[in-house]
């Protein structure tokens, strides 16, 4: 799908909104070539350290009763504005209509009270540290008082999945801080669509006036080498993407701080008890190939390596059943994907030549296809195919996780306990029961840390 | 009656293969082409595969010729574990499923490094040369004997086109090469000082054969790394037996500058790829060398491209200073190309009349040639002349081809000068939290 309407965008030349604190920027427009976006003012970019941001010193209550709010109104959507962004979105995304659809239908869900208090409660402790001086007490019976500062925040937010900017605004609202959210050119909508519903919410609320989202060509010295300064912010929050992160390093040093959610990937491990009954090889491959699609595998929880506890043959049944599931739609993927690339697909016609040693599942519509090999293949599975591999124990899979692995499916959930340790170990950071990659919820960590503990800014009264 | 293959080949001895009448050729080519695809598809099981995939089971015409052509991920699309493990009959099986060896062909029979296996496949009579990629994994290209017989009769026949140099042993030769190895420009360097250099006068940088597993061991080590199982004292002792092979270059190159210095008034032989060519340049300079000092009838060949942008981006002014008045091999190629695309005195890079250049699209899908003018795209081709494996493949370099005539007064295609690879006219800027493991390995060992 995507050739003809990347065409047709290209054009009519898609029209990218800025937000600069909370207002859509009316400035003059540049012809960025497959889009149009408003020329950037450096200056309005910042907020000034010599005075407070605009939300520093709103309570915590109001800011979770703006963010409740704008979450009934992205429900709603009454202007239309996600609406639009969702039909500017599908010009551009990789991703099919129907995902990008149902995952806009539910960006509300992340603007849930018990939600936002969850991640307040369980990674800060309560809302006291934000509003104010919490006590502590210290050996001796010393008595000192700590408060969780709001920062300045640039977010190089990911566009793969458009939930990544709703959770950026929720996060930088949380904080009371300024956000400077910069847009990947994979997701140039979303971000400003949720910024512009929460100000028709609020027109000029102090939260709304804590924001910008602008575009910029990743790694433009001309922008990140002016603005990625300790004069201006104190971190840069950067999503995925290598030369991302390894761009946003050049700026890190003393007073600008890197909080970096790093590029993962993700697998699952299915257990010999899948093997007894149908019923339980059903619900394994059912749940394995859920994981495997979350954003037609885009995603960094998507599973694209699954180890199955048994033998050739075992693993041959498990790989037949899965594949069969990847072609169904779920609710964050569709039973259609895009066909699979020139590259991969030469590997793998390589692989099915090595037939027995290899075995493949599924052809290159975009439906899915599962190779079964002896070890991990050398390439990167991606859309919507999965690499099966029989193993004589789960304990021996451990070994293929590492510290780019971020999530590890278990079936059954019974035997996460036993391999929780190990997986920690191999740097996993993440064990969730098959089937549950997909949507993590809020007031875990993330990455392996608390997200919103790492943005504040944690000052003392000693 | 000789086949169209056969006659295409012999036009690298008909004095101007570049100067043929173009309806002729386009003929020619075609028919080859059929030919070349009815024989290669009973030989090469991945062109097998490709051609029931895709349902194309003739050639009408160039556009059959786009679903069935390779990308460079299939000569490298051996799973690494075959190495490590030393399964060499495995990854022979693989191999063969890329060319037209047959598994029974070669012995392998004790093998016990890549370095053998490459050798037991070159004493079976064909050649897997090898290229290296940023991943560090090698690809492996089969020529026979037929492809090799025919690369050195280019060499003989158009060194130098359009003023071929008569094939004289009459220089002194350099080469900033190893003294052997699976590697195409390697043999090339070889050939033609045999060809073009006084016996017994040929200066090496290193006496050593290059070994396709040294070539391998980033890609073996980056693979441990990956696993998690590398050690910091492996990784360090990696980094500092890159270092020392690079001091015992830097002495050797030393060795040679000096030479050349010396005999800068004879005819010399020096070829090199384009950052070894780079660093003589250099220290040449540095030795009172001037720009266009050298004898007129020193032959230079250079290549390789700028990989990773390791030279400044005037490095080809910067030869052409250098190397102002002597001979000069220019040209557009690749390893996977037999003969390459060679510079007219107008400059452009002209076809040879056994590749049909086909431009495609950047996604590699849609066939962009015209009958006129000129086009932008991705180079893909079909090299018709190509026996020991299918010669269609697509490229990563982004061209303009002009289909009209040249100015020079050749018919084309011609290839114009301003070549780029994909990779490096920048990414698109699209930020997705997925990776592969490559991001916590990029970057931590040389190369």
């Amino acid at each position: 799908m995507s050739d003809t309407t990347l065409d047709a965008a290209a054009a009519t030349s898609v029209a990218v909104v800025h937000v600069i604190r909370g207002e859509v920027d009316e400035g003059p427009l540049l012809d960025l070539g497959r889009f149009t976006a408003p020329e950037l003012d450096l200056d309005r970019l910042v907020w000034p350290r010599t005075e407070p941001g605009p939300a520093f010193h709103v309570p915590v209550a109001e800011i979770v009763d703006l963010l409740v709010e704008t979450g009934e109104a992205l429900k709603a959507d009454r202007a239309g504005l996600l609406a639009e962004a969702l039909d500017r979105m599908v010009g551009v995304s990789p991703l099919p209509a129907e995902v990008l659809e149902r995952a806009y239908a539910v960006l509300w869900r992340s603007f849930q009270r018990p939600g936002l208090y969850a991640q307040i409660d369980h990674e800060l402790g309560g809302a006291d540290v934000l509003d104010g001086w919490r006590e502590v007490r210290l050996p001796g019976d010393r008595i000192a008082a700590t408060r969780a500062f709001p920062p300045r925040l640039v977010h190089i937010i990911a566009g793969n999945a458009p939930g990544v900017a709703a959770m950026s605004v929720v996060r930088g609202a949380l904080t009371k801080g300024v956000n400077l959210l910069k847009l990947p050119s994979n997701d140039l909508f979303t971000a400003t669509a949720i910024l512009r519903t929460m100000a028709a919410v609020a027109p000029g609320h102090p939260v709304v006036r804590s924001f910008s989202a602008v575009y910029w060509r990743g790694g433009d010295e001309s922008v990140e080498s002016v603005l990625f300064r300790p004069q201006f912010f104190d971190k840069l929050v950067a999503w995925g993407g290598e030369a991302t992160i390894r761009g946003a390093l050049r700026y890190v040093g003393p007073g600008l701080e890197l909080v970096s959610f790093d590029p993962k990937t993700s697998i699952s491990l299915i257990g010999r008890e899948a093997f007894e009954s149908r019923q339980a090889l059903a619900r394994a491959a059912d749940a394995g190939a859920a994981d495997a699609t979350f954003f037609n595998q885009q995603a960094c929880v998507a599973s694209r390596f699954q180890f199955v506890e048994g033998s050739w043959e075992d693993a041959d049944r498990y790989a037949a059943l899965l594949c069969e599931r990847l072609g169904v739609a779920r609710e964050f993927s569709s039973a259609d994907g895009p066909r699979v690339a020139a590259e991969l697909r030469e590997e793998i016609d390589v692989l099915r030549l090595l037939a027995p040693d290899y075995r493949v599942w599924g052809g290159y519509d975009g439906r899915g296809l599962v190779i079964r090999s002896p070890e991990p293949v050398d390439f990167h599975p991606d859309g919507k195919i999965v690499d099966v591999v029989p193993v004589a124990a789960l304990s021996e899979a451990v070994m293929h996780a590492g510290v780019a692995t971020q999530t590890v499916g278990v079936y059954p959930d019974t035997r996460k306990a036993e391999l929780r340790d190990a997986l920690a170990c191999a740097g996993v950071q993440r064990v969730v029961s098959l089937g549950g990659a997909g949507g993590m919820p809020p007031g875990l960590s993330h990455d392996g840390f608390y997200p919103l503990q790492r943005l504040m800014r944690w000052v003392n009264d000693e | 009656m000789a086949t169209a293959r056969e006659q295409i080949r012999a036009l690298v001895q008909s004095g101007d293969p570049f100067d043929q009448p173009a309806v002729g050729v386009r003929e020619l080519q075609l028919e080859a082409a059929r030919e070349t695809f009815t024989a290669q598809r009973e030989r090469i099981p991945l062109l097998r595969t490709r051609a029931q995939e895709t349902g194309v089971h003739e050639i009408t015409g160039p556009d059959d010729l786009v679903p069935l052509l390779f990308s460079h991920t299939s000569y490298k699309s051996y799973p690494v574990s075959l190495i490590t493990a030393g399964r060499w009959d495995r990854l022979l099986r693989w191999y063969t499923t890329v060319s037209v060896l047959e598994p029974g062909d070669v012995d392998m029979d004790g093998v016990r490094d890549i370095d053998e296996w490459t050798d037991r496949i070159t004493a079976a009579g064909h050649r897997p040369y090898i290229t290296s990629g940023t991943s560090g994994k090698v690809s492996f290209l089969n020529c026979d004997a037929g492809d090799l017989s025919f690369l050195h009769d280019i060499l003989e026949n158009l060194t130098c086109w359009p003023d071929p140099l008569p094939p004289k042993p009459t220089r002194r030769g350099y080469l900033l090469a190893p003294a052997s190895g699976p590697m195409r420009s390697v043999d090339g360097f070889r050939w033609h000082a045999e060809v073009f250099a006084r016996p017994g006068e040929t200066r090496l940088l290193t006496e050593e054969p290059m070994r396709v597993s040294e070539l391998m061991s980033s890609a073996l080590l980056r693979r441990r790394m990956a696993e998690g199982t590398a050690t910091p004292q492996e990784i360090s002792s990696f980094e500092t037996a890159s270092e020392t092979r690079e001091q015992e270059l830097g002495a050797a190159m030393d060795r040679i500058v000096d030479d050349i210095a010396a005999h800068r008034d004879e005819p010399l032989l020096i070829a090199g790829m384009n950052n070894q060519q780079f660093t003589l340049i250099q220290a040449l300079r540095t030795r009172g060398v001037p720009g266009g000092s050298l004898h007129p009838d020193t032959l230079v060949l250079s290549g390789g491209g700028n990989k990773g942008r390791a030279l400044p981006d005037d490095y080809q002014a910067q030869f052409a200073a250098f190397y102002e008045g002597v001979r000069r091999v220019r040209s557009y190629g690749m390893t996977e190309l037999q003969g390459s695309c060679l510079a007219c005195e107008k400059g452009n890079y002209h076809v040879p009349p056994w590749v049909i250049p086909l431009v495609l699209d950047e996604a590699g899908e849609k066939l962009l040639n015209t009958e006129h003018g000129v086009v932008e795209g991705r180079f893909a081709f079909l090299d018709v002349s190509l026996q020991g494996r299918w010669g269609g493949l697509i490229s990563g370099d982004r061209v303009f081809v002009d289909f009209s005539p040249c100015d020079c007064g050749r018919p084309g295609p011609t290839v114009l000068p301003d070549i780029r690879r994909y990779g490096d006219l920048g990414g698109d800027d699209k930020i997705t939290c997925a990776a592969t493991l490559d991001s916590y390995v990029r970057g931590m060992i040389h190369g």
